[in-house]
């Protein structure tokens, strides 16, 4: 046999001849390749969203979006028009996660204490304090309901919970629990008696998810879903567990990536910066939230390494609610992500 | 890890081969094109100028190469590499990391079917040794042509031509010698003669046996006679001088 016909196999450390079956070896690595950590935990994620197309019929972006959220550590906006199933989604969605649930239904009279907790008198033998009453903050999934119609001094009581994971009431300082996600919606239309979200607000954020109309067959099979005779009654299955979630997130920040695709990110961000339609670009937070999303977006992709794929897919929903158009734009009827397309055209 | 740092550096020595193999064919390129146009206005130096040429052109070839390789474009050559090599090659460092110990594994596998053969670009391969072949045999046949004597012209007034009787030559060619000597046709022609034979006596330094000087060693008189066999016709001073000369002589 020729030197020629015997090739050394980096995988396997054997030499291997060449043009003929490759050693059983060899496959073995190969499988052990496809069942490696990040097959793992994509599996998991898959599992998930599985879970809850149970209940969620089409919407699957929306649903993976929610998810990289999830994953990333990062709260998420939901906009859509009413009965687009929003508030349903993140209740399946933490129903399928094993993890504890809160809904805070905004309105103009909600109050800062309603969300955070209040100081109320307790007696015990006779003895009266005050006692910390925790608020429906304290969960693991915050689905705050309508967030715009709440008073910019309630809205601003998830600042704090948002970005600091805690909340101050009166001197003392309480830990919320981890995972934890505020999972926001909002309404696009009925602007009479809503407050729109301060800019810092809504750059805490990761996410702005827009919910669309499902699709004509997507519309049928919710409507036969959800008027049979028998009423519709889901047991969903809890798929991961709290712990899984926190381990989901470790992973997701070991996630490879390039220095170019870090340098495209930077690059994308700081476009918004310069562009002539954008009064004012998105925060250098946006980069930050645009790698990790780009991290689960792989993961999820069953890839170990972040690609451009990647960063433009999550590029919509990490910029279009942190960019604030110019005049220019709005007279030439753009939207964010029209500009973010023409911004992702140019990145190579 | 040192694996995937072993195919990195396999990596580099493929391109820095395909880089060597293209800057040869420019190199080549460059020097036969320069040969090709240059060679009737710089005469007996064109040798030298277009090896001078050439090597920069070369150096400067390569240098550009090499710097302007990155593993985007080993990835261009190979898709299902993509963004994945440059990612173990920036993640290399990071070996207690799991995800970054797969991704390392799934490059090596992938690196298996990586193809150096694109990398040369065999067509751009072909394209220049064709080039290089066209410019080979343009050069040949033009010193053919050039040194081709046409006996039946009878012309050799123009420019670049000088005729030796009923030959004409092409006088752009250097290996005729001094091409403005060629050129002068009908002119006169001013030569200065540099006589070979002009000699300094001062230069010229023979052995001189040194004898030491002793009374007995007092040289024998001698007298010059004269070889001249014809009569000398000289002037009347000339005799009275000659004979006062004679007779201080025989005092």
């Amino acid at each position: 046999m020729k030197d020629d016909d015997v090739y050394y196999c980096k995988i396997c450390n054997e030499q291997h001849v060449r043009k003929s079956n490759i050693g059983r070896d060899h496959y073995k690595k190969i499988i052990e390749l496809d069942n490696n950590i990040l097959k793992k935990y994509q599996k998991t994620a898959q599992e998930i969203l599985a879970e809850a197309s149970k209940v969620i019929v089409g919407q699957r972006d929306v649903l993976k979006q929610i998810l990289i959220a999830v994953m990333s550590d990062g709260n998420a906006l939901l906009e859509g028009y009413p009965g687009m199933a929003k508030t349903l989604m993140v209740k399946t969605m933490s129903d399928v996660m094993d993890l504890s649930f809160s809904r805070i239904q905004n309105t103009p009279d909600l109050m800062p204490t309603d969300i955070t907790g209040t100081y109320i008198i307790t007696e015990t033998k006779g003895n009266r304090r005050f006692e910390f009453f925790k608020g429906p903050i304290f969960s693991n999934v915050v689905l705050a309901d309508e967030i715009n119609r709440a008073t910019p001094k309630t809205q601003s009581a998830f600042l704090e919970s948002m970005q600091e994971r805690q909340v101050t009431s009166g001197n003392r300082t309480y830990e919320l629990p981890k995972p934890f996600f505020v999972l926001a919606t909002q309404n696009p239309i009925d602007q009479e008696g809503t407050y729109p979200l301060p800019e810092a607000q809504t750059d805490r954020f990761m996410f702005k998810i827009l919910v669309s109309y499902p699709t004509p067959d997507e519309e049928n099979e919710i409507v036969e879903k959800f008027t049979s005779e028998l009423k519709p009654n889901f047991k969903l299955k809890k798929v991961v567990t709290r712990d899984k979630i926190i381990e989901l997130q470790d992973v997701v920040r070991k996630v490879p990536i390039s220095n170019d695709s870090r340098e495209r990110i930077v690059e994308i961000v700081d476009k918004t910066r310069n562009h002539s339609l954008i009064e004012f670009g998105a925060s250098p937070r946006a980069s930050l939230s645009l790698v990790l999303a780009a991290k689960a977006h792989a993961i999820i992709e069953g890839r170990s390494y972040v690609s451009l794929e990647d960063i433009k897919a999550m590029a919509y929903p990490v910029l279009r609610h942190r960019l604030i158009l110019s005049f220019e734009a709005e007279k030439q009827d753009k939207t964010a992500d029209d500009i973010i397309k023409d911004i992702l055209s140019e990145v190579k | 890890m040192n694996k995937i740092r072993e195919a990195f550096i396999d990596i580099k020595i493929e391109v820095i081969k395909s880089i060597i193999l293209h800057v040869f064919l420019d190199t080549a390129i460059a020097l036969l094109a320069f040969n090709f146009l240059l060679s009737p206005s710089i005469g007996s130096m064109l040798f030298f100028i277009v090896i001078i040429i050439s090597g920069i052109i070369g150096s400067l070839d390569f240098r550009f190469r090499y710097r302007r390789f990155s593993l985007r474009q080993f990835e261009s050559y190979n898709p299902q590499l993509s963004e994945i090599l440059r990612t173990s090659h920036d993640n290399a460092d990071k070996e207690n990391n799991p995800i970054v110990r797969d991704l390392v594994k799934e490059t090596l596998y992938k690196l298996e079917s990586a193809s150096t053969y694109k990398l040369i670009g065999h067509k751009r391969v072909v394209l220049k040794v064709f080039i290089l072949g066209i410019l080979s045999v343009s050069s040949l046949g033009i010193s053919i042509a050039n040194i081709s004597l046409d006996i039946s012209n009878t012309g050799g007034g123009g420019t670049g031509l000088i005729k030796i009787g009923n030959v004409e030559i092409h006088t752009d060619e250097d290996i005729y010698g001094e091409k403005e000597n060629i050129n002068l046709g009908d002119n006169e022609l001013k030569i200065l003669l540099n006589p070979s034979s002009i000699i300094s006596f001062n230069d010229i330094k023979e052995d001189i046996e040194e004898r030491e000087f002793r009374i007995e060693n007092f040289p024998v008189e001698t007298s010059a006679q004269s070889e001249v066999t014809n009569e000398e016709e000289l002037p009347k001073d000339f005799e009275l001088i000659k004979n006062y000369n004679l007779r201080v002589r025989n005092l």
